[in-house]
């Protein structure tokens, strides 16, 4: 076990490796502290290894594919080396003096890591975690030449269930894994899974910080640590996309943040680049990905940095449209919302009060999100009412609320049967890219440095 | 918000208790032995030896037959098709339909029009069957 784990974290550090040289070539003078640099390099390593591994799928057939991405990726960084050391690192590790509240927070939040981490390796994977990710892992790991998936899997109605529409970000990370170990280990996935969760984590810390101050930073981490659907049901541990997309989207955030406070457009190739990650991870990343790339430099972004602030739309879509397009092509027509058409939507407007009042349901269950979402409309209102609603605080309410809107819309065109069934069974993990963007929001109104 | 957070806390260290109180997931098939063993087969290698040794070719066709009201179905097909690859496996509510796509059935429960010593059984709840 511990030999498994051992070598998960060299998957991992190699990953981190790949991801940290992306970074400092997207962003090379940002000046981001230990914790988001960590975070968003595993999450960039996760995006940029996901893209090699389809874009090298030809050569699987003479090299395997943990030698080609090895190669391909030392090969980048040997490229990338002199713009690496010449990034000027104007991190702020001596700008906070470690004080109690740093202390303690950091010990409560170690504490909750160690938790998960701990709760990850000792339960299963969930039921998507296993048929829509682990099991395309498995059929790459298994495959005649290994990592490639075949083309027939994709339009077989058979295999309808493991949803092969979805993007690999996360098949292609447990792949990597299974490539270092050299066998299908569904326990070896788990030792990795929780750093989805740190990445999250540190995103929301930065972004926290950089509006307010340390103590509410660390509280805000902590308070996302309590909160069920982001750590055990399904949360990080159970190998669910939906905290691997919270994650990039708040480290794109974090980015965004970052832009507008230093007016420097550089940490928005960054948010771009995590905004991809997301969209690599499940659909729902995509969209919530064009809504954060189309509110940014409409309500964020001063009109100077505009050009550069639609990276977080620009550069999703890039990577995003190979993968549409093979869908289409290749794909088995969408099952879930099998059409788009407007008059799908008017005949099935009665169902809009329905799915408005089960995701308001959703929205008030302290058990799940304990009062994010109540405290996020008092937020809200609060805001209005200041008139404090513009910038920055414009930004995060628009990143929660069009996405709300657009998920009770979406439903309109459920093909499901009973339609209440599918708000029922998705609306909780929809939620769950939004809830960190709500609570830093409403961190920020409350306890606003400016 | 305090109060929130402190009630949401409680659900998450009593579902994490929860599971903690559980037997530890372990063994590279931990979560999909866990999952097939509804049917009661003892893990899904027993599963994928059966149907290896009753000779049923990868390229053929497979239907898993039960009960529609047995609402373990979906999981047992999931679990199945998951195991059996690159076999492709269909679901089906009767047995009739289920011999009318395929030549190879796994069956789940007793559906009627099926003999109680009809196939090999794998376990108490699941037989492999051959159509003729």
């Amino acid at each position: 076990m511990i030999a498994d784990a051992l070598i998960v974290a060299v998957a991992v550090t190699v990953l981190l490796a790949f991801g940290y040289a992306l970074l400092r070539l997207l962003a090379p003078r940002a000046p981001l502290w230990w914790f988001e640099r960590l975070a968003f390099s595993f999450l960039l390593g996760a995006g940029g290894a996901s893209i090699a591994w389809m874009l090298l799928l030809p050569i699987y057939d003479v090299v395997q594919p943990r030698w080609a991405l090895l190669v391909a990726g030392s090969g980048a960084l040997i490229w990338a080396w002199p713009r690496l050391r010449s990034a000027r690192d104007r991190s702020s590790r001596s700008q906070q003096a470690i004080n109690w509240v740093t202390l303690a927070g950091s010990v409560v939040l170690l504490f909750q890591f160690a938790t998960l981490m701990a709760a990850s390796v000792h339960g299963p994977l969930g039921w998507d975690a296993l048929f829509n990710f682990e099991f395309k892992a498995r059929l790459a790991f298994e495959h005649r030449p290994p990592g490639q998936l075949p083309l027939a899997y994709f339009s077989d109605p058979s295999r309808a269930w493991s949803h092969p529409r979805y993007p690999l970000l996360l098949p292609f990370v447990e792949f990597w894994v299974y490539s270092w170990l050299g066998r299908v280990d569904q326990a070896a996935l788990k030792w990795f899974l929780p750093l989805f969760d740190f990445a999250l984590i540190a995103g929301v810390c930065g972004t926290v910080r950089r509006l307010t101050n340390v103590p509410v930073a660390f509280a805000t981490g902590i308070a996302l640590g309590l909160l069920p659907t982001m750590t055990v049901d399904p949360g990080a541990i159970t190998g669910y996309a939906d905290v691997p997309v919270a994650a990039a989207m708040a480290g794109a955030l974090c980015c965004t943040v970052l832009a507008i406070q230093t007016e420097d457009g550089e940490p928005l190739r960054l948010a771009g680049g995590l905004a991809a990650v997301a969209a690599l991870t499940k659909v729902e990343g995509l969209l919530l990905a064009m809504f954060f790339g189309v509110a940014a430099p409409l309500l964020g972004i001063s009109a100077g940095k505009r050009a550069a602030a639609i990276a977080p739309l620009w550069v999703p879509l890039l990577v995003m449209v190979p993968w549409l397009v093979f869908q289409h092509r290749y794909g088995l027509p969408e099952a879930d919302f099998p059409s788009l058409s407007p008059l799908v939507a008017l005949r099935n407007l009665p169902r809009l009060p329905v799915t408005a009042s089960l995701i308001a349901r959703e929205l008030l269950k302290p058990g799940r999100w304990a009062l994010v979402w109540p405290a996020f409309g008092a937020a809200l209102a609060l805001a209005m009412w200041r008139g404090t609603l513009s910038g920055v605080s414009a930004m995060l309410a628009a990143g929660v609320l069009l996405p709300l809107a657009a998920y009770t819309v979406i439903f309109l065109f459920s093909g499901w049967g009973d339609f209440t069934l599918h708000v029922g069974t998705s609306i909780g993990r929809l939620l769950m890219p939004l809830a960190p963007t709500a609570l830093v929001f409403t961190a920020s109104q409350l306890w606003s440095s400016t | 918000m305090f109060v929130g957070f402190c009630y949401s806390g409680m659900a998450t260290v009593r579902l994490s208790w929860q599971l903690f109180r559980k037997p530890a997931a372990s063994g590279p098939d931990a979560t999909i032995d866990n999952l097939i063993s509804v049917a009661n087969v003892a893990s899904g290698q027993a599963l994928r030896d059966a149907v290896n040794g009753a000779g049923w070719p990868v390229t053929d066709d497979v239907v898993v037959v039960g009960d529609a009201a047995n609402r373990d179905l979906a999981q047992i097909y999931q679990s199945a098709s998951y195991l059996l690859y690159p076999r492709r496996l269909w679901l089906a509510f009767d047995l009739s339909a289920a011999s009318a796509r395929a030549r190879h059935l796994i069956v789940i429960g007793r559906p009627s029009g099926l003999s109680e010593s009809a196939g090999r059984p794998i376990s108490s709840g699941l037989r492999l069957v051959d159509v003729n």
